[in-house]
């Protein structure tokens, strides 16, 4: 059997030579500058479904990073921004990040979302390059980060609290909960109930909802077994009207406390008298700087801010500021003073009035287009909710649950 | 310098781990004609059961509720088996049933288990996912050389792999699944019991996938259920294609070209300033790549070899008839 051994002709050994030459070839060539002057790494997703957090986050940091090299840029050398798609994929964004960071040496990483950021926070942390993300609400992250992973978007958990204190505030102690069956609305629903227990309230009972059916009476009567006065509900337009309208046909009794999703005009409208007297979280209408940020946003880019785009400004603001006040842009150096530069000092709202404050020795607070931009200690960041009512026809804001009411 | 290096580095473990899927996806395909679109199945499978198996037992606040910390190897064997349990599990059904069946099935399965993957927080945390997967002899090897001592760890899983395909084509084994790949009335004919052979090749093939699954794992150290979406099984079909199916070399060539493709095209928009357009291009232009090999290497760029009787005669040094 002696014939057994491979013979290999020249021809397909020179093929698979050159045709490996080749691919080394391609993965040689590529270059990039590294290391010299300063730039900013965006990974958001830029196409798929969710393709409007990227195209929309990078016009916001864009508008910073003007705003930043106008002033001289970050120690004196102008930004440069890097834009990598993570197609809302842990594996592509995985290479991507590693690109960023090898290859084109960012100071710091701006994004990616909740779908991605769990999966590259273990290659931020190791090559020590911060990510500050505007984009990743899940509260995964809650305990996780405050090292290398920050965030200027909102924790899911907060809005769960912020319900926990509405039903507390107005003297509600057995409270029911809804939610819709998926991750945000999960953890929402969770956070909701954690929050009333600990203020000292019971809650007699939770219910899951599958959204898009086209009943929910069962779920209804479950959560409505107890007589609860309160019942906290999380979900989106669609599925919130359906419950809405069958409880009020079954004439089940309690006020509602809807998530942000349902304070929309329209939704007030439609439900109209049924509504009356429920509450709703909402944000709080934005202070000068955003109105600065939106005008300039609407210019760019021909429609009023999206979602996440105040959040995205005030991250890049973050990472400039952090670089100004190590006086290095190595993500290394610079990590290290974003909580600081967040918090505790002198106000100030533009990277020009920053940096002025900090040549002159001087401890910063930035707040931002977003809020006030407080960063914990785990890197989270604390903001403030407003409390609207429905008068029968629209809601009408009735109060405002400060930051420092969510930290219990 | 170093920081380039260390770029192609991860790009060549990307490529590698796709040349493992794409090594097992030629045993279905390219070498038994078993039309599986749901290879992503065995991938994710390989990923989860090595997580599961590796990493410490959960704390309170973690959504899942298994972790057996066991030493990696043990993990990445339990991956390769479960896979091919998986396998076992969806060939009995389909693999009787004519090759249209195992299409449909397969691509099925692949979606149910990410959906599977996303709801049931309990054993895989959820969209959340698992995070903190160990990788392996991380404190024995130096830091700054630990990405190529992986990168060695897998080329070599590659050359395994390689090893058993090459063996494959010149084995009595191989020759029944060609034959049931070329004309399978004729191979029962030959007295072959199709099914069991059929069945085998599946598993080998889901094995791999397994295989390349749990380097994954080790690698990315985070496991989602976004990793594994159906991309990934048409990502490695394109590499298959391009390289040429049933040709092992073929297979890892494939993979190695469509993954630098990809990695290089994040190049372009530093060099041509396209901006946003780059990552749209990216995918159509690797459907380009899929419809130029098609129209012009029909049969991928290394050609299966067909040898011909007498060549295979006297290979074998039977001095033919």
């Amino acid at each position: 059997m002696g014939g057994r051994e491979t013979p290999i002709d020249r021809r397909s050994f020179l093929k698979t030579t050159a045709a490996a030459g080749a691919t080394l070839g391609v993965a040689g060539c590529l270059g990039g500058s590294g290391g010299e002057g300063a730039s900013l790494g965006v990974l958001q997703p830029f196409t798929g479904e969710v393709s409007w957090v990227g195209e929309s986050s990078e016009v916001a940091v864009n508008i910073a990073v003007d705003e930043i090299n106008e002033a001289g840029g970050m120690n004196g050398s102008d930004v440069e921004i890097i834009t990598e798609d993570t197609e809302a994929n842990q594996q592509t964004a995985t290479s991507a990040i590693r690109k960023l960071i090898d290859s084109d040496g960012v100071s710091a990483i701006l994004g990616p979302t909740s779908f991605t950021l769990p999966a590259v926070m273990n290659i931020a942390q190791e090559s020590q390059v911060p990510i500050i993300s505007p984009t990743a609400g899940t509260s995964v992250l809650d305990d996780m980060g405050g090292e290398y992973v920050f965030r200027t978007a909102m924790s899911d958990s907060l809005g769960g609290r912020a319900m926990a204190r509405i039903a507390y505030d107005n003297g509600y102690d057995e409270i029911a909960v809804m939610y819709v069956d998926n991750q945000g609305g999960r953890s929402f629903g969770q956070t909701v109930i954690d929050g009333f227990e600990a203020l000292g309230g019971t809650v007699t009972t939770d219910v899951a909802l599958t959204p898009g059916k086209s009943s929910y009476r069962s779920e209804l009567t479950k959560a409505f077994e107890s007589d609860p006065e309160f019942v906290s509900l999380t979900a989106g337009t669609e599925t919130g009207q359906i419950v809405i309208e069958q409880w009020a046909e079954q004439d089940l009794g309690g006020v509602w406390g809807l998530s942000d999703d349902m304070q929309t005009a329209t939704f007030a409208e439609e439900l109209g008298s049924n509504l009356e007297g429920s509450y709703a979280l909402g944000p709080l209408t934005g202070g000068d700087k955003y109105d600065e940020f939106a005008t300039e946003y609407e210019s760019r880019a021909n429609e009023s801010p999206q979602p996440f785009t105040a959040e995205a400004y005030d991250a890049t603001m973050l990472a400039a500021l952090a670089a100004q006040a190590a006086e290095s842009n190595q993500g290394s150096d610079l990590a290290g003073q974003i909580i600081s530069a967040s918090r505790d000092g002198d106000v100030v709202t533009s990277f020009e009035a920053g940096a002025d404050a900090l040549g002159n020795g001087a401890n910063i607070d930035y707040n931002g287009a977003s809020g006030p931009v407080d960063l914990t200690d785990r890197g989270n960041i604390l903001s403030a909710f407003a409390v609207f009512q429905s008068t029968g026809s629209a809601w009408e804001q009735t109060g405002e649950i400060p930051a420092e009411d969510l930290e219990f | 310098m170093l920081e380039q290096l260390s770029f192609v580095t991860s790009v060549l473990t990307v490529a590698g781990i796709y040349a493992i899927l794409a090594l097992g996806l030629n045993v279905h395909w390219g070498e038994t004609g078993l039309l599986n679109f749901g290879h992503v199945a065995f991938f994710a499978v390989g990923a989860y059961t090595t997580a599961l198996l590796t990493i410490a037992a959960p704390t309170a606040t973690q959504a899942y509720s298994f972790g057996f910390g066991l030493p990696i190897p043990v993990g990445i064997l339990g991956g390769i088996l479960a896979a091919g349990v998986v396998a076992v599990l969806l060939g009995v059904p389909t693999l009787q049933l004519s090759e249209e069946y195992l299409a449909i099935v397969s691509i099925g399965l692949a979606e149910i288990l990410r959906y599977g993957m996303m709801n049931e927080n309990w054993l895989t945390g959820g969209v959340a996912g698992i995070y903190g997967v160990g990788r392996p002899l991380r404190g024995i090897v130096p830091g700054e050389l630990y990405d190529l001592f992986y990168l060695g760890l897998v080329l070599a899983a590659v050359a395994l792999c390689w090893a058993y395909s090459r063996r494959l084509k010149r084995s009595p084994f191989g020759r029944v699944l060609r034959s049931i790949r070329d004309d399978e009335e004729a191979a029962v004919a030959l007295g072959k019991n199709t099914f069991q052979y059929r069945m085998q090749a599946f598993v080998v093939g889901a094995m791999m996938a397994g295989l390349a699954g749990a380097l994954w794992a080790h690698y990315a150290t985070a496991l989602t259920p976004t990793a594994f979406g159906a991309s990934i099984t048409f990502l490695t079909w394109v590499a298959l294609i391009v390289g040429g199916s049933g040709n092992a070399g073929g297979a890892i060539l494939g993979a190695g070209l469509i993954i630098s493709f990809r990695e290089a095209t994040r190049y372009l928009p530093d060099l041509y300033g396209l901006g946003d357009i780059i990552p749209t291009l990216r995918l159509m232009l690797v459907g380009v790549l899929v419809v130029v090999a098609i129209r012009y290497r029909p049969e991928g760029l290394l050609p299966e070899r067909n040898i011909s009787y007498a060549e295979y005669c006297r290979r074998l040094d039977y001095g033919g008839d």
